[in-house]
């Protein structure tokens, strides 16, 4: 076991813990937009940064394992400032705001960008896209989709169907159904766990 | 990576089934263009999903650009761009009347754009089919079907023992088969403190110890020869012209770490590579170097060739496992790292082929020895290779503390045609850039990196007195932009806006531009968009009236 | 804003936890996974998490409905009216022809509490032990089994015994279609790892994960589990010690399964020897092995004796009553494990306590205040056959639509036909509502409070999200208001009393409450301080003597055999998109995404038959009639052909015979000889509800 303190408080986890699980055994909230707990930590989206003493900078906590005698902050200040301006540049590649009880807008929300903030660095946007709606019960905008490959690992790690995969790369990575067919016409068992998972209803359940 | 994932590519590998990356690249070198057939038999053969081919297939640059009769790639690579301000690639476009990844209507000939071929001491270069020619008259003799491979200039060494200028025999293999337990090999690698040559400087030595600490009966080496730094063409040297050296590398890594097999990863942009290694892997085989009994000693070593389909950021050793197994080259967040899990979840060293070359000298005359090739702390010897501006370009071996005067100036001979130095951009992209008045700085990891550069795959790129700054910023950030792998946001979303601010000529806000690569820096998941700021912060230094800023 | 119910799926046996989330209108906005759902972890299928729309299909029953004529069209009628018709009619037949000329149904869909109390309305309000439940028509090989064998009627493990295990063997089941969750977990642990044999005359999607796929002639399973004992017995990979020390029956068993040589095994099951033998070290070499097994081994005319043999395979290599050692029967419906304990069965009572069991028949007659019956009721078929016969009267069927999902289904019209007067309750018209005299208006899954318990024993609470429609009622409210007009007031007011008095009566479920039940449920037996028992029979079998009974059983062929009149072997299953007899799932957007059944049939088969993939055929047995298109698939072993029950339109269970399992009378779905013919017209179309 390793105690490490988050905030101030100190908490004894496991070993092999990440920073974000002793975060939250803490009762520390750290956001974050990539990860889930049914998955195993991803580190893509970097919004779940925090300060640990002795580190030359902030440090994703979703990938970071505890060390005994680890004194983290959650609010650094550097920390806090880099994962904001990361939520930035997330919400400047939407072509829209994302839906007020999505994932994406509460994580946003709680870095202070709130219905209409405009990005500090404005620029190209996933637009154009089209959208899937021929299946009774999902959707996909894929000019909403940020690439966290929440819904892909769902399909991997969850559900075990893989019909689900990231596709291109840099800025116009997104994610496609099967060999880009969609939900329907692809191996996708239609049970969901993508939807479940987006943090933006870029899959989203057709109510 | 997907932990899944690997383990179904593990279990089909284990029944000789081929890489879905490897089936689709022969699908497009036969028929010019992947269509979702070939994705499906990619599927059926290599035991992985649809969409996860899918996916691959739409990853890397080979993949992407249909092919016609003659597929023209033409270099852009900051060689390249160096030399001529790209007016290279606007002269190949209007001469075919392509756009880069168009192919014509009747299917004769295509145009691609490719970054770096390693031929950057005659740049420009293009490549018709896998024929490379470059230098003076490239674009006239490809636009009229006379394309010719050019000349490379043999490498040379200053030191007075050379180590890794001089063609391999293997002795350093006899001798640890014959002389040393793995134990013994893996202390005096460790005691020679080999650094890695890839860039990141990690002692190679550490590596694999930790990977011989791992628990497990079946490990691997993995030699990183995805050479991607624009400017470097010092692994396609030793991988082309001196495979011996690497492969005894592979082999003393395997015996010491108590692996049987190694993989070398080659890049596409490097036709020659993988030939030339496959041909000194048979004759190691026909010498009993390597196979089921090295040298009669019972240990058993095999090595295999894949190459890679064009994507820089495959360099970065997860991005390089994943692309090794035939799956999308991103990176992955570490732990795990690869002596835990790394090709098919099993222990891996990954080195770089210049840090394995240098281990059949150490396990041939020990540690001490290595240490003495450099005057300084740094042990060893380095390669390095100077770009087309210089009036003797090539690949050289030099000590470290060398001032970069000294290897400009008396190893390359100066800037041919009388040009001036403005700039250098050593070790790639993802290093600073130093400026003319510093060259008196030695070429050493912390002397260059007091001033934002690094050592890094050893490149040494002039830009000369023509050069306009933010021309070279936006050259750089539309590499960087181009070739994130899309898995982290920081590098995805942060490159392609740092590009934006530079694509058109708005002034740049400088504040806006500092926080966004500090935004880079702290925040990306690699060293590719971490990396990516230094250049613009030695630039912002250097050259700040030079940039446009607001 | 919306409010969110907690609440267990009522789908299949996995038992997934789900959060429902209501509107201010009180209509499902959507439903979603509970992250801390023990089988499901946050996870659940395309029926659990979107199939809920058929809950306010516009064909639910909203009134209660009686037919004044047979045959003729029912009417609307008001609670009353419905309810004196009942009470009068059952009334008059008990009169004229004794308790035991009327028989009920209860529902594996419906709660625990609902089963009970309609258990407790037949014994007490009517009097006879003419009580069964479908779960006769699937898994009642398993508990007669089990308990024989083990002692009691349930898994002896958890789902969290898949990835604690290092080897399974999956026999009869198709888990990644059928309890899509469960498939999942077992998919995952498998990549990870874990060794996977699979059985099963069709190859399975779990069997291209798996470390090797066994595909039996149908009807053989008991010769490959044999084989199986042979192995292990002759390559030494039994546990002796364990056997030693916690089993009856081993020399019996060697004298049996001498003869089980891997090659005899071969001639009988078309298993290749080398392929048994594999299998057998796969499981006997693990240190931790399970077993999983559905419908697939148990709805055969032996099937009961084949789950005996697999418990033999646990016997003898200890690999039960430990973590990652567990017999696992994956439950066909959410609540077959539930309707069974809570002794909607003719023999038992709660928790398969004998009803020719003087003390425990006391016990209830002192709750009930009335006296019960001390002989055991018909089981669902013999209820038939009665019926046929002029001996049973009237039927009060609940859940259940016998007409779509029983075998031999003239038979089971006939019998229907037959009745002087018969209940149904449901939430739609069905098949079988179509002889039904009078028609009440039930609640579904999400319209109820009580507990359904999963294939894992884990008793969890269903909690009602939304309310019945119309006038429609909760099971458990038209239940005891029948009872209290029939002159036996239960006292019960709530799902949560009768659980409490469940309880009290039944020593293995004495520690239940709601509350303790809470988000994650409890598995039973549970004693009387709530503790539960993931993992039975650590330490002793519960069994009359405490030890593990091996069962030597030799292998008997099927009771339907290919001949040259019918060449190939019709299997039946399940489909992932649908469910049972599709009453609910034909309502929903899954009908878009799989709107018509197919047969599957292996190429070779179809070249001889002459017909292509699409083409219409018609399929012929002994007994029936049907026509389907064709899905011309190597996925299915040459020979046999493989079709699912869920569209009325094609009956598939006509094809069925009156074969069935010696023990338990479950029917023989899994093995029908069959002819297949090309038609050269569209099938003949018969609308895809009985009324639309």
């Amino acid at each position: 076991m390793a105690n490490v303190t988050i905030d101030g408080i100190e908490v004894e986890v496991a070993d092999d813990a990440t920073v974000l699980e002793a975060a939250r055994a803490a009762g520390c909230d750290v956001p974050t937009l990539c990860f889930d707990d049914r998955q195993d930590p991803f580190g893509a989206c970097r919004v779940c940064l925090v300060g640990i003493e002795g580190a030359r900078a902030p440090l994703p906590s979703c990938t970071t394992i505890v060390r005994d005698g680890m004194v983290v902050d959650t609010r650094d200040e550097r920390a806090r400032r880099i994962a904001s301006n990361v939520v930035d540049l997330v919400l400047s590649e939407l072509p829209h705001a994302p839906d007020p009880d999505t994932e994406l807008a509460r994580v946003a929300a709680g870095f202070g960008f709130g219905a209409g903030h405009s990005p500090r660095w404005p620029g190209a946007t996933h637009v154009g896209l089209e959208a899937e709606r021929n299946h009774p019960y999902l959707a996909f905008d894929h000019d909403m989709c940020i690439s966290c490959g929440r819904c892909v690992r769902a399909c991997d790690e969850v559900q075990g169907t893989f019909a689900l995969a990231t596709v291109g790369r840099g800025f116009t990575a997104n994610v496609v159904a099967g060999l880009d067919q969609g939900f329907r016409d692809s191996v996708c068992v239609s049970c969901g766990a993508c939807a479940d998972t987006c943090p933006t209803h870029a899959i989203w359940e057709v109510a | 990576m997907s932990k899944n994932l690997v383990e179904l590519i593990r279990r089909h590998h284990a029944e000789d089934a081929p890489s879905a990356l490897a089936v689709l690249k022969a699908a497009i070198d036969e028929r010019g263009e992947i269509t979702d057939d070939d994705r499906r038999a990619a599927a059926e053969r290599s035991g992985l999903p649809e969409a996860t081919v899918y996916g691959i297939s739409t990853f890397y640059d080979d993949l992407l650009a249909p092919r016609g009769e003659r597929h023209v790639r033409v270099c852009t690579g900051t060689a390249c761009f160096a030399a001529t301000g790209d007016a290279h690639v606007d002269a190949i476009r209007d001469g075919l009347g392509l756009g880069l990844g168009e192919r014509a209507q009747d299917g004769s000939v295509s145009l691609a754009e490719t970054v770096c071929l390693g031929f950057c001491h005659s740049s420009p270069a293009i490549r018709v089919g896998d024929v490379v020619d470059a230098g003076p008259g490239v674009v006239a003799r490809v636009l009229g079907g006379s394309e010719r491979a050019a000349p490379e200039p043999p490498a040379r060494s200053t030191l007075a023992t050379p180590v890794l200028t001089v063609r391999g025999a293997y002795a350093g293999l006899r001798r640890a088969l014959t002389e040393m337990t793995p134990e013994r090999l893996l202390e005096e690698v460790k005691a020679a403190n080999v650094r890695g040559r890839g860039g990141a400087g990690f002692p190679a030595g550490t590596k694999w110890e930790f990977t011989r600490a791992s628990e497990g009966t079946e490990k691997f080496i993995v030699a990183n020869g995805d050479e991607g730094d624009p400017g470097s063409y010092i692994d396609k040297y030793l991988m082309e012209d001196n495979p011996e050296l690497l492969i005894e590398g592979l082999a003393l890594a395997g015996y010491a770490v108590g692996a049987q097999h190694g993989f070398v990863l080659t890049r596409s942009e490097y036709p020659r590579s993988k030939p030339a290694l496959e041909e000194a892997v048979r004759r190691a085989h026909a010498d009993g170097l390597l196979g089921e009994d090295v040298l009669g000693s019972g240990f058993c070593f095999d090595v295999t060739i894949v190459e890679g389909a064009g994507s820089y950021v495959v360099g970065e050793e997860t991005a390089l496992l994943a692309c090794l197994q035939g799956l999308r080259g991103t990176v992955s967040a570490r732990p795990p790292f690869p002596a835990q899990r790394g090709v098919f979840g099993l222990p891996t060293v990954v080195n770089n082929v210049e840090t394995l070359s240098n281990m059949g000298y150490i396990a041939a005359h020990g540690a001490e020895a290595y240490q003495a090739l450099s005057p300084g702390d740094t042990a060893g010897s380095k390669l390095v290779c100077f770009n087309e501006r210089f009036a003797s370009p090539g690949v050289y071996e030099v000590s470290f503390g060398t001032t970069m005067r000294q290897l400009c100036e008396d190893v390359a001979g100066g800037l041919r045609d009388g040009r001036s130095i403005k700039a250098l951009q050593i070790g790639g992209p993802l290093a600073g850039i130093l400026p003319a008045s510093k060259l008196d700085t030695p070429f050493d990891y912390d002397a260059l990196a007091a001033e934002g550069c690094m050592v890094g795959h050893g490149s040494i790129l002039a830009f000369d007195d023509t050069t306009s700054m933010r021309d070279v910023a936006r050259h750089l950030l539309h590499f960087g932009a181009a070739e994130s792998c899309g898995k982290c946001f920081p590098c995805r979303i942060g490159l392609r806006r740092a590009h934006e601010m530079f694509s058109d000529g708005a002034p740049v806000d400088r504040a806006s531009l500092e926080e966004l690569l500090e935004t880079l820096e702290v925040g990306s998941l690699c060293a590719h968009g971490s990396g990516m700021p230094a250049p613009l912060r030695s630039m912002l230094t250097h050259f700040p009236d030079e940039l446009g800023l607001a | 804003m919306s409010n969110t119910v907690t609440t267990t799926c009522g789908y299949c046996g996995v038992g997934c936890r789900l959060d429902v989330h209501v509107d201010d209108d009180g209509r499902i906005e959507r439903i979603a996974p509970t992250m801390d759902g023990p089988s499901n972890k946050g996870h659940t299928c395309l029926k659990g998490r979107f199939a809920h729309r058929f809950a306010r299909h516009r064909q639910r029953l909203t009134t209660p409905l009686i037919r004044d004529v047979r045959g003729g069209e029912p009417r609307p009628a008001t609670w009353e009216e419905a309810f004196d018709r009942i009470v009068s009619e059952l009334g008059r037949i008990k009169a004229e022809h004794g308790p035991d000329a009327l028989a009920g149904l209860a529902s594996s869909r419906a709660t625990n509490e609902d089963c009970y109390v309609m258990s407790r309305f037949m014994r007490a309000a009517i009097g006879t032990n003419n009580i069964d439940n479908c779960s006769r028509v699937c898994h009642s090989p398993t508990s007669y089994a089990m308990r024989k064998s083990l002692g009691h009627s349930g898994a002896s493990g958890s789902f969290d015994d898949f990835e604690l295990a290092d080897a399974l063997i999956v026999i009869g089941s198709n888990p990644t279609e059928a309890h899509p969750v469960a498939g999942a977990r077992i998919k995952q642990a498998v990549i990870a790892g874990m060794k996977l044999v699979t059985i099963d005359p069709r190859r399975i999607e779990l069997a291209d994960y798996g470390d090797l796929h066994l595909g039996p002639r149908p009807g053989t399973n008991s010769a490959v589990l044999l084989g199986l004992a042979h192995v292990l017995h002759r390559d030494g990979l039994m546990d002796e010690e364990f056997m030693a020390a916690r089993t009856d029956g081993w020399e019996e068993l060697r004298d049996l399964i001498d003869e089980w040589t891997p090659e005899e095994t071969e001639r009988v099951t078309g298993v290749p020897a080398a392929d048994l033998v594999r299998a057998a070290h796969i499981y006997g070499e693990a240190r931790n092995a399970s077993i999983a097994w559905g419908l697939g081994v148990t709805e055969h005319k032996y099937g009961s004796e084949a789950v005996r043999l697999i418990c033999n395979l646990a016997l003898m290599t200890g690999h039960i009553g430990r973590p990652g050692n567990a017999l696992l029967p994956m439950r066909g419906q959410n609540n077959v494990q539930g309707s069974s304990d809570m002794g909607a069965l003719p023999d038992t009572y709660p928790m398969y306590r004998s009803v020719e069991d003087e003390s425990v028949a006391r016990l209830f007659e002192e709750r009930y205040g009335v006296a019960l019956s001390r002989h055991k009721g018909y089981t669902i078929p013999q209820m038939f056959d009665a019926a046929v016969a002029g001996d049973l009267k009237a039927m009060y069927i609940f859940g259940e639509d016998v007409a779509q999902t029983d075998p031999n289904t003239a038979h089971v019209i006939h019998a229907l036909e037959s009745l002087e007067f018969l209940v149904c309750q449901d939430i739609f018209e069905t098949e079988t509502t179509r002889y039904a005299d009078v028609i009440l208006p039930a609640s579904a899954f999400l319209e109820k409070d009580g507990t359904f318990i999963n294939a894992e024993r884990r008793i969890q609470l269903v909690e009602a999200a939304i309310e019945p429609p119309g006038e429609a009622r909760t099971d458990f409210a038209i239940i005891t208001e029948l009872s209290r007009r029939m002159g036996h007031d239960m006292g019960l007011e709530t799902p949560e009393e009768a659980m409490l008095e469940i309880a009290a009566l039944t020593p293995d479920l004495a520690g239940v409450t709601y509350e303790r039940l809470g988000r994650r449920g409890l598995q039973w037996p549970v004693a009387a301080d709530g503790t539960d028992s993931p993992i039975m029979y650590e330490t002793e079998f519960l069994t009359e003597d405490g030890r593990g009974q091996l069962a030597a059983l030799p292998y008997k062929p099927p009771g339907s055999e290919a001949s040259d009149e019918f060449p190939l072997v019709l299997v039946t299953g399940r489909r992932l998109q649908h469910y049972n007899a599709g009453t609910m799932t034909r309502r929903t957007g899954n009908l878009e995404l799989v709107d018509h059944e197919v047969l599957e049939m292996h190429p070779d088969d179809a070249a001889r038959a002459w017909v292509s993939d699409g083409d219409v055929v018609s399929v012929r047995s002994a007994y029936g009639r049907i026509e389907v298109a064709v899905h011309v698939t190597d996925r299915i072993e040459p020979g046999h052909v493989f079709t699912a029950f869920h569209f009325p339109e094609v009956r598939t269970n006509l094809l069925v015979g009156p074969s069935m399992d010696v023990n338990t009378s479950c029917p023989e779905y899994k093995v029908v000889a069959v002819d297949v013919r090309p038609v050269s017209e569209a099938p003949a179309e018969r609308p895809a509800l009985a009324l639309a």
